[in-house]
């Protein structure tokens, strides 16, 4: 049999599997709200999991397929997915847990098809974000044209993102955050196959699938049973239980009407490992991995969305039901929603969706407050004793948020919310509300309790408000139910602590650490159940304490007790470092055992201890009160994707005793894929040449353009022949010295005798008369060229060039060269005269030349002056120069 | 720049030394989210040390090279050392950059 003909058969045989065991279920339509036990759990624990860590990474990934166009036209998943957005949103708002963390909520926006196609990477969601995010959401309405709806595909993805961004957060803080991905998807994993232009460009082949070609649709059963395979694994390495063991938390919300049951329990079953009547994807670990949730119809889909988030964030379904009304005329009551706000409730949020735009909403407050609120317009203000603010999340829909606005204002009693038909020509309208009840008291730690093997440690558990004050349960006229326990991690032990009354507000339990136990730590968990007096039943606000569990005082003590590892790309190691102080008498002695992996990514391979004391011989010793850092290092076998969780073992021993203490320390870090260091290289330079190279091209292009003259008409030029005074032997300066000391640059008169130099204005005519900027530039036998520089980041200049040697000078120019400023006024050149141009034609005591005095346009009484400075300074060293220079050539000419 | 800033600007007989200390915070405001982790911020970063920096410096050599044409203006008197000392910075910023991007790209 063929590898193809194999796959076929298996594929079958998965099918019928699959319609076999899904037959049972045919005629349940799935109607899973988050009132399911199951669906409470898991939303239970991932609000537990951000009410401790005070992190959450978000995906948001949302079906794209062509499909969508008929069963969501009007984009409801949009206005769905943008409620959920800001109820996560008013989360990161709200104030710091009771365990004191704030919660800090990054999301990945994604749609998927043939592909993951994200629309908005990493972003930190808040308040101040929403409106950048909503707006990548809105991208979304017009994301309904893709050809497959490619689960596997999809996940793979959103694991490697998710696995990135953790290991980036891990490696900051230290924690790996909790991640929850929220799937909307309006039907089953299907792959179009055929050979079309959308197939070809959507691609040909899936990576879960190697060989078959899409193009045929021979192929169909054969690429999805691969796909089921490779997210389904019951062995614990395809992608759903590797996303499980990572901590990734599914949340699947499905427009159903368009999907078969079978395919429905097939994402139950991707959601939570179980999907009813003998479907499963991975391995069934129990309620709380994931959920699925169906709006059965459209008008279901914001509702949905509405009670995951509102579940997420604490809240409770409110018992009371919309209450539909029959009236005629105007102002009629279409419906209205009675809720009742009870001791023990900090806020509530209604959802009210009028269901059709000429029904307004209408809110009545226990103390007499009446809001009308218009439509389309959000909205915020103080009512009854409230901060309340209100959020169009579709024409028809507003979300309401209603929180205690102070401590000690009374806020409970009934609330009604109305749907008011002004003209009473809505009759057909349905008009319904959802709330959501948040608790406001949560249980917390009245001191520490100090858990010592052996030895019993007392636990106080107060019952606080959002304030941290004492509740007083005589003063309330909730049920109030405080319970606790101690999780052993290493032990796989919880023991539910018996508490008692201790004063009002608080209570008391105790609790023995076993000898035996090899646990750094236990997680002390307070649990508050709240149930008002007309009988609802709040969330249960759970909180997490990790406590140190220390051991005789003999032995070093251990200060860390969990270790977060940095994340790892590709095969390096994870480091980290444990405290440990000394024991209390005597020096102690700590070393390491292997690390035992709990959970780690398929393909990572094995984990050996790549740093830190490894037996007792080599052990770190700590001195009584001494406290020391040990590091630690884990290195993986092989490259992969996903988190790793474990224990490293602890042995400490007292010096010179034979027994030992040994303790699992729970580590976690995060694997991501090693970098592709050929793609980055090229990525770097398309990414850093044109930003660096543009510029300096602008420059060069700059300078090049900027390499002229000032126009000839703007430059007046004085040509007069001169004489310099050469540099005299001590004897010739004596003999000279009584005749004319002290003019050594002298003008050369028409008789040829050399007399001072000065110029008159007469001396001066125009360089030319042209008004544009020229780069070259003509004065007799002298050129002057404009040059850009060398160095970009230099200034344009000209040189000037003659047939005799030359040299230039002026302001600001450097003497004894060719360049020039572009402006050239202010400027001279002196050219060494010997009527053949290539040598000194001068006496024994004068060099003969011409100097060419550039001045600007105009008066000249003020220019000269400097320029003239420059030449007494600068011209009779240049000229002595230029002509030793000039001997010398004429000298070797005729050798 | 409009035309009328713009002649003011080529008119003046200074060094246009605010299109330096421009680009000097450019680079410095890039060197400052080397450390930074959103993506978002790297792109701003390279922007501040390539386009943003170079972009002024260059604005600056026309600048300065049109005023040198002007009687009586003061140049720097090193202009074209403070300028690649602020190109090299920026280079190096938005280098740095660049390759934060080519990671998380290549990730």
């Amino acid at each position: 049999m063929t590898v193809r003909a194999r796959r076929i058969v298996v594929a079958a045989l998965a099918f019928v599997t699959l319609l076999a065991a899904t037959a049972p279920m045919l005629t349940s339509a799935a109607h899973a709200d988050t009132t399911d036990p199951s669906a409470q759990a898991t939303l239970n624990q991932i609000a537990t999991c951000l009410n401790s860590n005070g992190r959450l990474l978000l995906v948001l990934l949302v079906d794209e397929s062509g499909s969508l166009q008929q069963t969501d036209p009007g984009n409801e998943r949009v206005n769905a997915a943008k409620l959920a957005l800001g109820s996560f949103a008013s989360l990161a708002a709200a104030r710091a847990s009771s365990a004191g963390v704030r919660p800090s909520i990054d999301v990945y926006v994604t749609g998927f098809s043939a592909a993951l196609s994200p629309v908005l990477g990493w972003s930190h969601l808040d308040a101040t974000t929403l409106p950048r995010i909503d707006a990548a959401v809105d991208g979304f309405a017009t994301q309904n044209t893709g050809i497959d709806t490619d689960f596997p595909t999809a996940f793979v993805g959103v694991q490697r993102e998710l696995a990135n961004r953790s290991a980036q957060i891990s490696a900051g803080t230290g924690h790996s955050p909790c991640k929850l991905v929220l799937l909307f998807t309006d039907g089953q994993y299907d792959i179009e196959f055929g050979d079309t232009p959308a197939r070809r460009a959507a691609g040909t082949t899936k990576s879960y699938a190697p060989g078959l070609s899409l193009l045929d649709p021979a192929n169909k059963a054969a690429v999805q049973s691969d796909g089921i395979q490779f997210l389904c694994k019951a062995d614990g390495s395809g992608l759903a239980d590797q996303l499980r063991t990572d901590g990734v938390t599914i949340v699947t919300i499905a427009l159903a009407a368009q999907i078969a049951p079978a395919d429905q329990q097939f994402l139950r079953a991707l959601s939570s490992g179980d999907g009813g009547g003998g479907v499963t994807c991975g391995r069934v670990r129990g309620p709380g991995d994931g959920t699925y949730v169906a709006a059965a119809t459209i008008a279901d889909l914001v509702p949905a969305f509405n009670s995951v988030a509102t579940a997420i964030g604490g809240g409770t379904a409110a018992p009371e039901k919309t209450v539909a009304d029959t009236c005629g005329g105007p102002n009629c009551v279409r419906a209205q929603r009675d809720l009742t706000v009870d001791d023990g409730v900090g806020r509530f949020t209604m959802l009210a969706d009028a269901s059709s735009t000429g029904i307004r909403v209408e809110l009545d407050g226990p103390l007499g407050d009446h809001l009308v609120i218009d439509p389309g317009r959000d909205g915020r203000r103080q009512f009854d004793a409230t901060d309340l603010h209100w959020s169009w999340v579709s024409p028809t829909a507003v979300s309401i948020d209603a929180t205690v606005a102070q401590r000690g204002h009374d806020w409970r009693g009934h609330w009604r919310l109305r749907f008011v038909d002004g003209t009473g020509r809505h009759s057909s309208a349905h008009p319904h509300a959802d709330a959501f009840l948040y608790g406001e008291w949560a249980p917390a730690l009245a001191s520490e309790p100090r858990f010592l093997l052996g030895a019993p440690a007392t636990v106080l558990v107060d019952v606080v408000d959002a304030h941290g004050a004492r509740v007083d349960p005589r003063n309330v006229s909730a049920k109030v139910a405080v319970s606790a326990s101690v999780a052993d991690p290493q032990e796989h032990r919880t023991d539910t602590l018996a508490l008692a009354p201790l004063t009002p507000g608080r209570v008391r339990g105790v609790f023995t650490a076993p000898r035996t136990t090899h646990s750094a730590s236990f997680a002390l968990q307070l649990r508050l159940d709240v149930t008002t007096v007309h009988g609802v039943h709040l969330a249960p606000r759970v909180v997490v304490v990790t406590m140190p569990v220390a051991v005789p005082e003999l032995y070093p003590q251990l200060v860390t007790t969990e270790l977060q590892l940095s994340s790892v790309r590709g095969t390096s190691a994870a480091h980290g470092q444990i405290r440990v102080t000394g024991g209390r008498d005597g020096a102690g002695c700590v070393w390491f055992g292997a690390p035992h992996i709990d959970t780690s990514p398929a393909g990572a391979g094995s984990f050996s201890l790549a740093a830190g004391a490894k037996s007792r011989s080599d052990c770190v010793w700590v001195d009584p009160g001494q406290t020391r850092t040990v590091d630690v290092s884990i290195r993986p076998s092989h490259s992969a994707s996903g988190s790793v969780r474990g224990t490293i073992e602890v042995l400490r021993a007292t010096e010179g005793g034979q027994s030992t203490i040994s303790t699992a320390i729970p580590f976690a870090f995060d694997l991501a894929p090693p970098i592709n260091q050929a793609q980055r290289a090229w990525v770097f330079v398309a990414i850093f040449l044109p930003g660096v190279l543009l510029p300096v091209l602008g420059l060069w292009l700059a300078n090049r353009a900027n390499a002229r003259f000032e126009p000839a008409r703007d430059v007046v030029v004085a040509r007069v022949p001169v004489a310099i005074e050469r540099h005299l032997s001590h004897v010739m300066r004596v003999h000279v010295a009584h005749e004319d000391a002290g003019q050594p640059v002298r003008r050369v008169g028409p008789d040829g005798s050399p007399g001072p130099l000065e110029l008159v204005p007469n001396d001066f005519s125009g360089l030319g008369r042209d008004d544009r900027r020229a780069t070259a530039l003509s004065c007799g036998d002298l050129t002057f060229r404009a040059h850009p520089p060398k160095n970009p980041f230099g200034t344009p200049y000209g040189d000037v060039s003659a047939p005799a040697p030359c040299w230039s000078g002026g302001v600001g120019v450097e003497p004894r060269s060719r360049r020039l400023p572009l402006s050239l006024a202010g400027t001279w050149v002196f050219t060494l005269h010997d009527g053949n141009g290539n040598g000194d034609a001068g006496d024994d005591r004068w060099i003969h030349g011409e100097l060419a005095v550039l001045l600007a346009n105009g008066p000249i009484e003020s220019e000269l002056p400097p320029v003239m400075a420059t030449v007494v300074t600068d011209l009779r060293t240049a000229a002595n120069e230029l002509a030793a220079e000039a001997r010398a050539i004429v000298g070797r000419k005729s050798r | 720049m409009d035309g009328r800033t713009r002649s003011r600007a080529l008119s003046g007989n200074a060094a246009p030394t605010h299109l330096l200390q421009g680009a000097a915070a450019a680079v410095v405001a890039g060197a400052l989210l080397i450390l930074t982790d959103p993506v978002a911020l790297h792109v701003v970063g390279y922007v501040l040390g390539s386009v943003v920096a170079i972009g002024l410096l260059v604005s600056y050599v026309r600048v300065d090279a049109a005023r040198r044409n002007r009687p009586g203006y003061r140049a720097l008197k090193r202009p074209a050392r403070v300028g690649s000392l602020l190109a090299v910075a920026g280079v190096l910023v938005a280098a740095a950059h660049a390759w934060a991007l080519a990671t998380r790209l290549a990730g």
